[in-house]
């Protein structure tokens, strides 16, 4: 049951996968054309752009009903998945190695490893932020509280009351 | 931009889809052949995309293949089957069940071992064009 692939999933991954792919494209062109092709810049902006983004959508489709499953296939397995990409970064730093410029190489390693861990704390905390922020809403709409300007503090206490 | 232009971002676009969804399912058919709570599916992708990616720069620089054609299948096929998304989101995943060293391994091991499958990849694409 939970392997049978249906087809609506196979369309989300496939038209995230096409999005992610062009945006990644045109992006890394971009990145070329202001900052040169001298160390891939392109490569590692867009793959700790694509790890924050993974950890602030997870987080989200945890926790919130926002993101249903199918969406979070769209976005995450479709679009994050192709727009990130771990083949280019071996092979860039494979020929940095191999051009003989061994600190480059060293430096966009160790750039990819922590700013990708990085950005997933990071993206985690600003999901966590989203999550307290639309639960607090909520919980004031739900109250009648909405628009007005009560403290979190008084939105508990009025919701012990209830 | 040009038709040309258009056509070639067209193209890697649509063979990023379909690596896209490649590694959807082969992600899929590895966690069900294979259940371990190490992330073998991200694993196995990323070390293939990473020996594929320098076998296909390999016949490239040797001049067994046209750079259009590397375009499609590294820019778009390998860039959208491989992730570093998904590799760093399941890092967290293990860190957060207290699994520090499958983590370790998990990310140290795909780094490393990344690296020498692309060495390979070099490798054997030089030899054989």
């Amino acid at each position: 049951m939970k392997n049978r692939v249906t087809l609506r999933q196979l369309v989300a991954v496939l038209t995230g996968g096409f999005l992610g792919t062009m945006t990644r494209y045109l992006f890394s062109l971009a990145i070329q054309q202001a900052l040169g092709k001298g160390w891939p810049y392109d490569i590692l902006l867009i793959n700790i752009t694509g790890a924050l983004l993974i950890a602030l959508i997870s987080t989200l489709a945890e926790t919130t009903m926002l993101i249903g499953p199918t969406r979070r296939l769209f976005l995450v397995t479709g679009f994050l998945g192709a727009y990130t990409t771990f083949s280019s970064l071996a092979l860039g730093t494979l020929n940095l190695l191999n051009g003989g410029a061994t600190l480059p190489a060293f430096l966009y390693l160790l750039a990819s490893l922590l700013g990708g861990l990085f950005a997933i704390v990071l993206g985690v905390r600003l999901g966590q932020g989203g999550v307290y922020w639309l639960k607090k809403r909520q919980r004031m709409r739900s109250l009648g509280l909405y628009n007005t300007t009560h403290s979190d503090e008084q939105v508990l206490e009025e919701e012990h009351r209830v | 931009m040009t038709w040309t232009a258009l056509a070639l971002l067209g193209g890697i676009s649509l063979a990023g889809a379909l690596g896209a969804v490649t590694r959807y399912l082969l992600g899929n058919l590895v966690t069900t052949w294979l259940p371990t709570r190490f992330p073998l599916g991200t694993f196995c992708i990323n070390l293939s995309g990473a020996f594929l990616i320098s076998f296909i720069f390999a016949l490239v620089s040797h001049k067994a293949l046209s750079t259009s054609l590397q375009a499609m299948l590294a820019t778009g096929f390998l860039g959208g089957y491989t992730t570093f998304s998904t590799l760093n989101w399941e890092t967290l995943l293990l860190l957060r069940r207290g699994e520090s060293i499958r983590a370790l391994c998990y990310l140290g091991g795909t780094y490393l071992l990344g690296l020498g499958m692309a060495a390979l990849g070099l490798g054997i694409g030089g030899w054989l064009a």
